[in-house]
């Protein structure tokens, strides 16, 4: 029976005679806790980022609608983000690689993907610094339009949210040149690399929606058609 | 293992007359709510359980229906859970615990069946209901135009004024009987909800837009509306008149407020504030009446949105019934309290960050009042609707 | 004796003499500033929250007694709207919310069996971040400022055009704090309650409080973000020169009104997709409550405990899909507003199911009404009421008649006083002889029970009747003319009442405190893990980790032979709702079983895990006060580079990254 494994398993995490800390206490899913948590905490995340992504969807097109220039045909450089998007993805890779070598026990292997795991997130950070300041000698700012609001809180959200990223897995690695992260310790890289891959996931749903999705089509009675559209489905959906 | 037969933990009295008690309160408050509910509201004039308009008539449909519905279901549950506090209390001689009962399924399923079937019945009337509220406010061959502002409202008909001009009016909306009216109503402040409870379901008024409300007044009459969305400080001083008259004096009344105080030809500039005693200069920045020359104060939706600037129109303001959105009956009395201090009258309004206790002298207030109470056609007012209503309720008519 | 779950009074002292870790008493102001255990954590919470409920209802008796007669000017119009914005945030997220996290943290690790929550020193940073925030919050009146705006807050009329003062900013960082006060406890139960049940406790045995309590931290999880991100976009319109939610703005130079393309709706779909599962938020602890209480003092298990589950489960859900039921009066149009009214009713299903199964637990019991079970039982019939008006308002057409109105008000009170309050206190009155070791006084609770039992009704029903005379919320004053004063004077005079009530309470508690029965493991004839541990627990809980083996193991423990026939019916029941059959209920097998109790007794005799004091949390919450603190006061202000930082914030700052490196490093125990 699936449940009396996972009791076993449970007490044996819970005795140091399976992978682990000794003093982890039993847990009942056999997961551990702290995975648990960054699971649950990503799950919160999303609602966080949904919320952003829907308003930024909400006011697309209204900077066109008012005529308050610039506006995003104009000013977005797609292959120059397709860039930094891919560098961003390729960071993904890195941090596989990392979390690969250290449950080997490899630890040169875990700092050098670390830090090229870090390495890349601060480029792509760097390509955004580079980017708002562009925008902003462009005429855009938060105050400017809707486009631009919503456009630098909802990438400015995600850019905070890989500065997070980048100074954690610093620490890992700063840990690990002081010896601090042991191949036992592998689940204090893996809840990092958990973090990084949802920060890489949401940013290919805002460079598809912001980025990616042309924007001369958007009408002003396309817009309120697809308020409702979305107020519909949403509705629908809440049924089943 | 011992087990607990008897549960000495609590005391006996209080038993009884639980049962007794409570049985009595439940049976009291809804003794009381039904004689209140069903008592006319004459006296009442923002009661929304005495329609006046077909649209209210509706709704009022729709909640006895619903109303019966619940009652049907209070009563039931309440008796329940009654019945089995009673039946079921601990007598202090069981012998054995309980049969242990973990569910009964068909029961289950049951009651959550039936519910959903009294949903079901609930449900497609109030959808019919809602598809006809908007096709009316489609065809509503009237148009007004309501402004909700901080705290008081505009009223605007398109196409009133001489040249197809807009006429200008402030917290009382006049219609005539029988005609399907279409409010539209907007914002360039806050947010505002606009309630006239026995004609209309309220509508809330949301800058950025448009919302509409269609009805059709029937029955001349004076009938009474508030704000129903908190706007800030003065929100339960917002209040405005619906009159509803019949055509010919809805009529004379728009020709009324077109030709109050004809400009003449020679002297437009004078106009009539050669009349205005020297104080209303203060009044112009935010105060318009019109034929006059004091036109400079904005309306609608070019108004300043943070309501400097821009006050009630003021034409005909010697018929109206209230001032300050329904603050005080417009008469002598009350118009020099008002001028003496708006902020004392209506707190927050923006109309005592200008005006405070002593910025008018009594001299002044005296002549501006009789000023503002000399505003209406020469022939006096247009009959006021009012009495109509009275006397029609007088006839004696449910 | 085979089992290990046995109760301690059972069992007689033997579980009280197993070897522990050195437990002297440390009780000292230093010892509740760093501690991190779940108990007194819980007690800080119910504490604090309980003196956040006398303050809120002081201002609803402000409230009350500004509309006993019309056109009153006890408190100004601007006073008056601070009273009852501030009366609204208080109740929900000062007292309701962190009254049931009071129970949720002293009680659920005892129900499951656990020795702690999974995270303990998380579980004392959020209390102390509920705390800063009810600071900020409370020092708002201080500073003259105290929000204005309703508690529903709705834009633009928190733009500093129509709102220049603070009021607004504490209103909204005090709330953004509290909403990391609420994420971080749910996070830290929802894998408490996953992680950490003692070995044989499935999923479908766990006690309904600890599933309510499940379900409401997820729904905190998934419905505070979108808030957050509100009060966000909202702190950057007043800050940053946004418009998110300003459609127009006047520019004084041209004299001309322009407009931006920010929505004001946007924030109430925003905020109502966090407010109403909040609703459920405030409401479905209560249920676990009574849902806990009414199968003790009826002698019988829960009635369809299984449908109980799903019940609670599904309202959860489709409270994330009726929000728009808040916006009825906005203009979406009828086919949105026929979308979410079916929706609205439909959650109106398992609710009642919820009420019949509760009076079905009571059919056919041996019904003992003391004061927890007169709570409860008053409960379940009070929530109908609300639950009834609830589904009139949920046809817009009804609801463009009652919505903003007293019935409105007289439905919520009925929900979230008749509901979330009453089992509040009915878990009070229940739990508190394991709180504190002693019960409280019966005679004294009585009283308590009627007495706000009758001041409740006097008060709130009324409000229905107000409503139908169009009497709208949110109003600091009346006219003469309105025909309204009655039912004002009635509601006004019940209030009173209801503020008294509240006296005898405390003064029960004091008096119980010093002189109550002593109360023993079991006062009740409980069916749950909690009351199988003396009262006041022991700092570990638990001496040997209980193994479980039935829904009520308790019961089990001291009526088998009255379980026979019910057992084998709870192991269908799980699997099944409504004939449909969901899946297969995974029971483990004796073996394990078994073998988990050997290793539990032989693991704990030596082996109790606790975890250290720690001061890292309350440094960590230190520095989210800071830094919320300096948005709010915003100078002095030192320059960083390009950004120019508030001094606070950037102390703040400073203080959260070090409380946050000092936490993570220093060994959890």
């Amino acid at each position: 029976m699936a449940t009396a494994v996972e009791l076993e398993r449970a007490h044996g995490a819970g005795h140091g005679d399976d992978h682990g800390h000794a003093d982890h206490p039993p847990t009942s899913t056999g997961l551990d806790h702290r995975k648990l948590l960054m699971w649950a905490f990503l799950a919160s995340d999303c609602m966080f980022f949904g919320s952003l992504i829907a308003t930024y969807m909400i006011y697309r097109g209204r900077a066109e609608d008012l005529g308050f220039a610039p506006f995003p045909s104009e000013i977005l450089d797609i292959p120059y983000t397709s860039l930094s998007a891919f560098v961003l993805l390729m960071s993904s890779l890195t941090m596989v690689l990392a979390l690969a070598a250290i449950q080997k026990g490899d630890h040169r292997g875990l700092r050098i993907w670390l830090a090229a795991t870090a390495l890349l997130g601060a480029i792509f950070l760097g390509g955004q610094y580079f980017e708002f300041t562009e925008f902003y000698h462009e005429g855009l700012s938060l105050q400017t339009n809707m486009f631009g609001a919503s456009f630098f809180v909802l990438t400015g959200f995600h850019g905070a949210h890989v500065t997070i990223g980048v100074i954690w897995l610093l620490t890992l690695l700063f840990l690990s040149l002081r010896g601090g992260v042991k191949q036992e310790d592998s689940l204090d890289v893996e809840l990092a690399g958990l973090y990084w891959h949802f920060v890489d996931i949401v940013w290919i749903v805002i460079f598809t929606l912001v980025y990616l999705i042309p924007y001369d089509e958007v009408t002003e009675t396309q817009t309120g058609a697809f308020t409702y559209l979305a107020g519909i489905l949403r509705g629908v959906a809440s049924i089943f | 293992m011992g087990r607990r037969d008897q549960d000495d933990q609590s005391p006996a009295p209080g038993r009884r007359s639980f049962a007794y008690r409570i049985v009595t309160l439940l049976a009291m408050t809804v003794v009381v709510g039904l004689v209140l509910a069903a008592c006319g509201a004459d006296s009442k004039p923002y009661s929304h359980i005495t329609p006046r308009s077909s649209t209210t008539r509706d709704i009022q449909s729709l909640y006895k229906l619903v109303f019966w519905l619940a009652l049907i279901v209070f009563v039931g549950v309440q008796m329940f859970i009654v019945y089995t506090a009673l039946r079921f209390r601990q007598r202090g001689n069981e012998v054995d615990r309980p049969a242990q009962i973990h569910g009964n399924k068909r029961l289950e399923i049951a009651w959550t069946l039936i519910p959903a079937a009294v949903l079901l019945v609930i449900l497609i009337p109030t959808i019919q209901t809602m598809y006809e509220f908007s096709a009316d406010a489609q065809e509503g061959e009237y148009v007004v135009d309501v402004y909700g502002k901080q705290w008081w409202w505009e009223v605007q008909y398109p196409g009133l004024a001489p040249n197809n001009g807009t006429l200008i009016t402030a917290n009382e909306v006049r219609v005539p009987a029988g005609r399907k009216v279409k409010l539209q109503l907007s914002s360039n402040n806050v947010i505002h909800s606009f309630w006239a409870p026995q004609l209309f379901g309220k509508m809330d008024v949301i800058p950025g837009h448009i919302n509409e409300i269609g009805f059709t007044p029937e029955k001349p009459g004076v009938y009474y509306g508030e704000c129903t969305e908190f706007c800030g400080v003065a929100h339960a001083l917002m209040r405005f008149t619906i009159i509803v008259e019949p055509q010919e004096e809805f009529d004379a009344w728009v020709a009324a407020y077109n030709n109050e105080r004809p400009a003449t030809d020679a002297k437009p500039e004078t106009g009539d504030v050669a009349d205005a005693p020297a104080a209303f200069g203060a009044c112009l920045a935010c105060h318009a009446v019109n034929n006059t020359n004091a036109v400079v104060a904005q309306a609608g939706m070019a108004s300043n949105p943070y309501s400097q600037g821009a006050g009630p129109n003021l034409t005909l303001f010697g018929c109206r019934d209230f001032i300050g959105a329904g603050v005080l009956a417009n008469n002598k009395e009350n118009l020099r309290t008002w001028l003496r201090n708006p902020g004392g009258v209506k707190e927050g309004n923006y109309m005592a960050l200008l005006i405070k206790e002593g910025t008018l002298n009594d001299a002044q207030i005296e002549e501006l009042s009789d000023y503002l109470l000399s505003l209406k056609p020469a022939a006096g007012c247009p009959e006021d609707a009012r009495e109509q209503q009275d006397a029609q309720d007088k006839q004696g008519e449910g | 004796m085979a089992s290990v779950a046995q109760p301690a009074g059972h069992a007689g002292p033997a579980t009280q003499t197993v070897a522990r870790p050195a437990t002297k008493k440390n009780i000292g102001f230093w010892s509740w500033i760093t501690t991190v255990d779940h108990k007194r954590i819980g007690l800080l919470y119910g504490i604090t929250a309980f003196a956040y409920l006398l303050i809120g209802g002081i201002e609803a008796l402000v409230i009350r007694s500004q509309l006993i007669a019309p056109n009153n000017d006890l408190v100004s119009l601007e006073k008056y709207n601070q009273f009852f914005t501030m009366h609204g945030t208080t109740m929900i997220f000062l007292a309701v919310m962190p009254l049931s996290s009071a129970f949720f943290n002293f009680i659920i690790p005892l129900q499951i069996g656990a020795r702690d929550v999974a995270f303990p020193r998380l579980n004392a940073f959020s209390y102390w971040v509920f705390f800063f925030g009810g600071l900020i919050l409370s020092l708002s009146w201080l500073a003259n400022a105290a929000p204005n705006q309703g508690w529903y807050g709705y834009a633009p009329l928190t733009e500093k055009g129509f709102n220049i003062g603070r009021n607004v900013d504490f209103w909204a960082l005090g709330l953004q704090v509290l909403g990391i006060a609420s994420i971080a406890a749910s996070l830290n139960f929802i894998i408490t309650i996953l992680n950490m049940r003692a070995p044989g406790m499935t999923l479908m045995r766990m006690p309904l409080f600890t599933w309510t309590t499940l379900i409401t931290s997820i729904l905190i999880v998934m419905a505070f973000p979108a808030i957050t991100i509100a009060l966000a976009l909202l702190s950057f319109d007043r800050f940053a020169g946004t418009s998110f939610y300003i459609p127009y703005i006047y520019d004084e130079a041209t004299r001309q009104v322009v407009a931006r393309g920010g929505d004001p709706l946007l924030w109430q779909h925003l905020f109502w997709i966090f407010g109403h599962p909040e609703v459920y938020i405030l409401i479905l602890p209560a249920f676990g409550i009574v849902s806990e209480i009414i199968p003790v003092f009826s002698r019988k298990p829960l009635f369809g405990y299984a449908v109980m589950v799903y019940a609670t489960a599904t309202i959860a859900f489709l409270g994330f899909g009726v929000w728009v039921h808040h916006m009825f009066t906005t203009g979406l149009g009828p086919t949105p507003n026929a979308v979410f009214a079916a929706s609205t009713m439909l959650i109106a299903v398992p609710t009642g199911v919820k009420i019949l199964n509760w009076t079905s637990t009571m059919w056919g019991g041996q019904l003992n009404f003391t004061t927890p079970m007169l709570f409860s039982t008053a409960l379940v019939s009070q929530f109908v009421i609300g639950g009834i008006s609830g589904v009139m308002h949920g046809s817009p057409p009804i609801d463009s008649q009652h919505n903003d109105s007293y019935f409105v008000v007289a439905h919520f009170h009925y929900v979230l006083f008749g509901g979330s309050i009453f089992a509040l206190l009915a878990g009070t009155y229940y739990w508190f002889p394991k709180f504190s070791g002693r019960m409280l006084d019966e005679r004294l609770g009585k009283w308590h029970f009627w007495v706000t039992f009758a001041a409740f009704n006097i008060t709130f029903f009324p409000m229905h009747f107000l409503g139908l005379e169009g009497m709208p919320r949110r109003y600091g004053t009346y006219g003469e003319g309105s025909g309204l004063q009655l039912w004002h004077v009635v509601s006004s005079v019940g209030s009173y009442l209801l503020g008294f009530s509240f006296l005898i309470f405390m003064y029960n508690v004091a008096v119980s405190l010093q002189r109550g029965k002593k109360a023993g493991n079991d006062p009740w004839d409980g069916a749950t893990l909690e009351w199988t541990i003396p009262s006041p627990p022991p700092v570990y809980n638990f001496a040997t980790v209980p193994v479980v083996r039935h829904r009520d193991p308790l019961w089990e423990e001291k009526y088998a032979k009255y379980e026979g026939e019910g057992h084998a019916e709870e192991e269908t029941l799980e699997t099944t709702i409504a004939g449909i059959k969901i899946g297969e209920g995974q029971v483990p097998d004796e073996d394990a079983l078994e073998q988990a109790e050997r290793r539990a007794a032989a693991d704990d005799e030596h082996n109790i895990h606790l975890p250290n004091p720690s001061y890292w949390p309350l440094v960590t919450a230190l520095g989210v006060f800071l830094a919320a603190f300096g948005l709010i006061f915003s100078y002095p202000r030192i320059p960083i580079g390009a950004l120019d930082l508030p001094l606070y914030t950037a102390a703040g700052l400073l203080v959260l990254v070090a409380g946050v490196y000092g936490w993570s490093l220093e060994p959890a125990s």
